[in-house]
């Protein structure tokens, strides 16, 4: 009766524990490069708490210094929250790091990485915010196994 | 005996809580609004454990608010009849689930028809997968007379299930029978005490049954089946027989769902100026050329 218990009890802690599945990509991202660029005392612009995907706006310089108004896509707000991020986490005025895949057209837009706050903290892109970098992507939990 | 181990397994646990409570190096990452939301005492982000063991299930009872779908074992589509190899052949989706659907390269994703990239309804049972917009979703079972309610975080829509035992359309569209609808026409039954089994017919043709654009007739004829083993697990089978698009019916999900600890629902929705302001702002530049 013991062994049998406590097998059902490992069980039952095994079924709650196991691993989620990766969510499916909501679309690809081979309209990327490969290779991550930077932008620093990047100024937020705007922020759009949105679905499919969250958008942030800002303003930077790129690598020759010209001034340019860039925007990042990044996940759906319902699995950033689950990432740690809020509708609040980043405001207008904010000057941030931001590192990200951009689109291979050329255009000011791309995929994010991730996200360095003023204070040293960080916020991530869940399909392609891991700090491997290659488009990998984030595990959250990562630093608890 | 059993009780003694059962009260020590609950000591366990209790001295397990109070540990992450006291101690901040256990409480895994912490969110920008300082919630605890992953690692440690989650069954995967954003989901708490609850205790363990869990309480039995109460019977014939789902009421409640869960959370999945999580680990989704679905068995591959059939092969398609002519039909429905006709009609998936215009279907364009936009996602990994598509390149493993069709087995080629990533399309470029300026192709896709994907009803819902302005937001076009779901529809049953592909708002079963949630993912449309994440990978998950909260379920809320409630009731009304003759019928149990479900309703669905994603969208915030919901549907009727009635359980007087009427009998569900055999036909849809055509002369003295009723309209096809998004979600359906649904009728359940309890096969026991721990299992509810859901039959629908009469969907809408125009909505996917997943992002890679498999079809679903109006003909179709969907089950689910869920069982409840315990206090705070939710089991979801779900197979779909639809002979005029596929030549035989297949398991589409069997998958796990969660209690929900706080049994709260944020709000989520696909916002048509959101999504046009994203193809626009972001997808096209990009190379994204949804239409």
């Amino acid at each position: 009766m013991t062994g049998k218990l406590l097998a059902t009890s490992v069980l039952a802690l095994g079924v709650m524990t196991a691993a989620s599945a990766p969510a499916l990509a909501h679309h690809g991202n081979a309209a990327y490069e490969n290779k991550i660029t930077e932008f620093k005392n990047a100024k937020v612009t705007k922020v759009s708490w949105a679905n499919p995907h969250a958008l942030v706006d800002f303003d930077a310089t790129d690598a020759k210094g010209k001034p340019v108004h860039m925007v990042v896509e990044t996940a759906a707000p319902q699995a950033l929250r689950l990432i740690g991020w809020t509708k609040t986490s980043l405001v207008p005025g904010d000057v941030i790091t931001v590192r990200m895949y951009v689109a291979k057209t050329g255009n000011p837009v791309g995929r994010l990485n991730k996200i360095i706050l003023a204070d040293g903290s960080e916020l991530h892109d869940t399909q392609l915010g891991g700090d491997a970098g290659g488009k990998s992507r984030y595990d959250p939990d990562a630093d608890t196994k | 005996m059993r009780n003694s181990i059962l009260a020590s397994l609950a000591a366990v646990a209790a001295l397990l809580a109070v540990a992450y409570v006291a101690d901040p190096a256990a409480q895994g990452r912490q969110g920008q609004g300082g919630q605890r939301i992953t690692g440690e005492g989650f069954v995967f982000g954003g989901v708490p454990k609850m205790p363990n063991p869990p309480g039995p299930a109460p019977k014939r009872d789902l009421s409640g608010a869960w959370v999945g779908p999580q680990n989704n074992k679905a068995d591959p589509a059939p092969p398609m009849t002519p039909a429905g190899q006709a009609v998936f052949k215009e279907r364009r989706g936009y996602g990994a689930a598509t390149q493993l659907a069709r087995g080629g390269p990533e399309q470029q994703p300026g192709e896709s028809n994907d009803p819902f990239i302005t937001c076009d309804p779901l529809g049953f049972p592909r708002n079963l997968l949630a993912h449309a917009i994440s990978s998950r979703g909260g379920m809320l079972f409630g009731s009304a007379p003759n019928r149990m309610l479900i309703a669905y975080e994603q969208q915030r829509i919901w549907r009727e299930i009635f359980m007087d035992g009427r009998a569900l359309p055999k036909q849809v569209d055509v002369r003295g029978a009723p309209e096809s609808r998004y979600y359906g026409y649904s009728a359940g039954h309890w096969e026991n005490d721990n299992t509810l089994v859901i039959e629908t017919t009469g969907v809408d043709e125009r909505a996917w049954l997943d992002e890679a654009g498999h079809p679903l007739s109006s003909s179709a004829h969907i089950t689910e089946r869920y069982t409840r083993p315990d206090q705070y697990n939710l089991q979801l089978m779900v197979t779909v027989d639809d002979p005029k698009y596929y030549t035989k019916p297949w398991t589409w999900m069997r998958a796990n769902f969660y209690w929900m600890k706080a049994q709260e629902f944020s709000e989520s929705f696909c916002v048509p100026s959101e999504a046009i302001e994203y193809r626009d702002s972001l997808a096209k530049p990009s190379g994204i050329k949804i239409q």
